[in-house]
């Protein structure tokens, strides 16, 4: 998923989006409201995260901003308010999850995955097209008896191509949606991803369902006949 | 106890004049018991009726017993008593004569008696009659005066138990009045030391939720780091760039943990700090506050006088306070910090020429916990300082003009040289 995180503190901000990325997630990480603000203008997110205490504005009033601007995407807060009054405020102001800190992160990362099955894209902790298996706990690809583990990035493209199968995404969509703000792909670094997740799906006999399509980009393409071309 | 034995005596009083009433009605009916025998006497002697012999008989009769209870009843009075025995005797006397005045008459039936004869007759016993009756009198007017005289008493009695009634009344007042004054003015001050004590509990509440507060930011950066730490180290690497990077970023996750166990430490170290300041425990000992001062010497600007200026402080926490003060006013600095100490009044003025406070942040300076921006400090540094500086007797102020840079005086009390020195004498005797 693409989360957006909005913490002040960078000793509590580095080790969070450490272990989001770990899990899978694409993590962009702020350290203030307004620079998250201009992030979700240009950008969609599938989960918010936030720190209560941010400088200038608080997280609960970034929260409701959210909501104003229209964006129905899951909010978890992370907060070292821990009165019922406190839950009550922030899952009013529209947050939908609420943790106390100091989190655990496997608490962490078992919420946002449940949060995550609110997202309207969520399509179940396994994704499946053809009898190819992705697995998003393990970010392990599986096709039969075979089953390969892929790099955060790999498993990301194919995630991508996976859950809109019919879809061409073009080199810049990719680029876009792959990194994360803050680090910038080299120029050929799509074409050399691709060509490295087809590298790794060898083994299941699925490479040549990583279709380039000259001109407009890359697209997912079942072999056996499983989808039109 | 008073009331009691006052109480006795005046029932004492009230029988005695009743017992006097009785005295008087009993010599009154002695009189008239006399007076009665001596009419039946000569009415008899001149009519010669039965009727007016036997009712003389009857009066005599009774007249010795009443005059019998009488003695009785002035047994307790010897004058009374005497008196009453004399005329007693006369009483005797008297109906003895009048027995033989009848007796005189001869039998009934051979009565011959002219008017002359009977007036001889009848003026006979007159003289002790009349003396007899006297001394009755004169016993009854006795009587009177011993009950006028104890009426007299009681009267005074009564009047004095109506006085010390009163005054007991107004003292029990005025007790009352002065008891219900000092309850309440104790109810004032247990108010307001159970208000104080109040205030000063939610100052501890509000310090204490602060203070945890504050540890928690750093607790979940070390909680996460750790966690995050193993979990890298954990995890199958599916190749060795993989593997590589996930052990960097494992050792800067631990790096972050250690950095942020001593700026907790450092956390802690300012609470015990300020709560000593606040508990008020101070070390006091003669210390020059020029030396404190001249620590700083090779980085702001000193302006000290020749003189020394010493004073009864806790030298390490008067350290710490001004050292706070300068080293914020360094991080505010555009180009120099300027220190003035002056002797009179004692007052020490720290000035840097930054960018100045905003006045709505002003009032919050000192405040445990504020902070301009996040990632500095703890937010304590000013709020030690103020409590340290204030349990010595001090004062600390600040003014800031925008773009003007900010001004802290710190004022502390004048020391009496006696004072001083009496305090450099006990330092020199040992401890």
């Amino acid at each position: 998923m693409r989360l957006l995180l909005v913490e002040d503190d960078p000793a509590q901000r580095v080790p969070l989006q450490i272990a989001l990325r770990q899990a899978g997630h694409l993590v962009d990480a702020a350290p203030d409201a307004e620079t998250a603000e201009g992030l979700w203008q240009t950008k969609e997110y599938d989960l918010l995260i936030l720190d209560w205490m941010l400088p200038g504005c608080s997280g609960i009033q970034l929260c409701r901003q959210f909501r104003q601007s229209g964006h129905r995407s899951p909010v978890l807060i992370l907060t070292a308010k821990d009165t019922t009054a406190d839950t009550v405020t922030g899952l009013d102001a529209g947050a939908d999850d609420y943790l106390v800190k100091p989190v655990d992160v496997p608490e962490l990362l078992a919420r946002v995955r449940a949060l995550g099955r609110r997202s309207p894209q969520w399509l179940g902790d396994c994704l499946q097209v053809a009898g190819l298996e992705l697995d998003l706990m393990t970010l392990s690809a599986r096709y039969g008896a075979r089953t390969v583990l892929l790099s955060l990035q790999e498993f990301r493209l194919l995630e991508l191509l996976m859950r809109q199968p019919q879809r061409v995404f073009s080199r810049h969509y990719l680029e876009a949606n792959l990194w994360e703000w803050g680090s910038e792909p080299e120029s050929n670094a799509v074409s050399r991803l691709a060509y490295r997740l087809r590298q790794r799906l060898s083994p299941l006999g699925c490479s040549d369902w990583i279709e380039t399509v000259h001109g407009l980009g890359y697209r997912l393409r079942a072999g056996d006949g499983g989808l039109a071309g | 106890m008073s009331f009691a034995n006052f109480q006795g005596w005046y029932r004492a009083d009230q029988r005695w004049v009743a017992h006097t009433l009785e005295v008087l009605l009993t010599t009154e009916q002695l009189n008239r018991q006399l007076l009665e025998a001596e009419v039946n006497a000569h009415s008899y002697g001149l009519t010669l009726e039965p009727p007016y012999l036997e009712a003389y008989q009857a009066a005599a009769r009774d007249l010795t017993m009443t005059q019998g209870r009488l003695l009785e009843q002035v047994r307790d009075n010897p004058e009374q008593y005497q008196r009453l025995q004399e005329l007693g005797y006369l009483l005797i006397q008297s109906v003895a004569q009048l027995d033989r005045q009848l007796l005189s008459l001869g039998p009934a039936e051979a009565y011959e008696m002219t008017a002359e004869e009977l007036f001889v007759w009848l003026a006979q016993p007159t003289e002790l009659l009349r003396l007899t009756r006297d001394r009755l009198q004169e016993f009854a007017a006795f009587e009177a005066g011993y009950l006028r005289e104890r009426q007299a008493r009681l009267q005074e009695r009564y009047r004095w138990s109506e006085l010390s009634l009163y005054l007991l009344a107004g003292i029990g007042a005025l007790a009352i009045g002065g008891a219900m004054g000092l309850f309440y003015r104790q109810e004032q001050e247990l108010r307001s030391r159970s208000q104080q004590l109040q205030q000063s509990n939610e100052q501890l509440w509000r310090f204490a939720s602060n203070a945890s507060h504050e540890l928690r930011a750093p607790l979940a950066a070390l909680l996460s780091n750790a966690q995050v730490s193993l979990m890298l180290l954990q995890s199958p690497a599916v190749d060795e760039e993989m593997a590589k990077r996930h052990r960097e970023e494992s050792l800067t996750c631990l790096e972050t943990v250690v950095a942020t166990a001593k700026r907790m430490s450092g956390l802690v170290h300012d609470l015990l700090q300020l709560a000593r300041a606040q508990g008020k425990l101070l070390n006091r000992s003669p210390t020059d506050l020029i030396g404190l001062l001249r620590i700083w010497q090779n980085e702001v600007t000193l302006q000290l006088p020749p003189e020394p200026a010493c004073i009864q402080a806790d030298a390490g926490l008067l350290q710490q306070a001004l050292d706070n003060i300068i080293r914020n006013a360094q991080r505010y600095k555009r180009s120099e910090v300027k220190v003035t100490l002056t002797r009179d009044p004692l007052a020490i003025e720290i000035a840097d020429d930054g960018c100045g406070i905003p006045p709505e942040q002003l009032a919050y300076l000192f405040e445990p916990f504020y902070r301009v921006g996040s990632g500095e400090g703890f937010g304590l540094g000013l709020a030690i300082a103020q409590q340290v500086i204030e349990a010595h007797g001090g004062q600390i102020s600040v003014s800031s003009c925008p773009n003007q840079g900010a001004v802290f005086r710190v004022t502390l009390p004048h020391q009496k040289e006696r004072q001083l020195s009496a305090g450099k004498e006990l330092a020199q005797t040992g401890h």
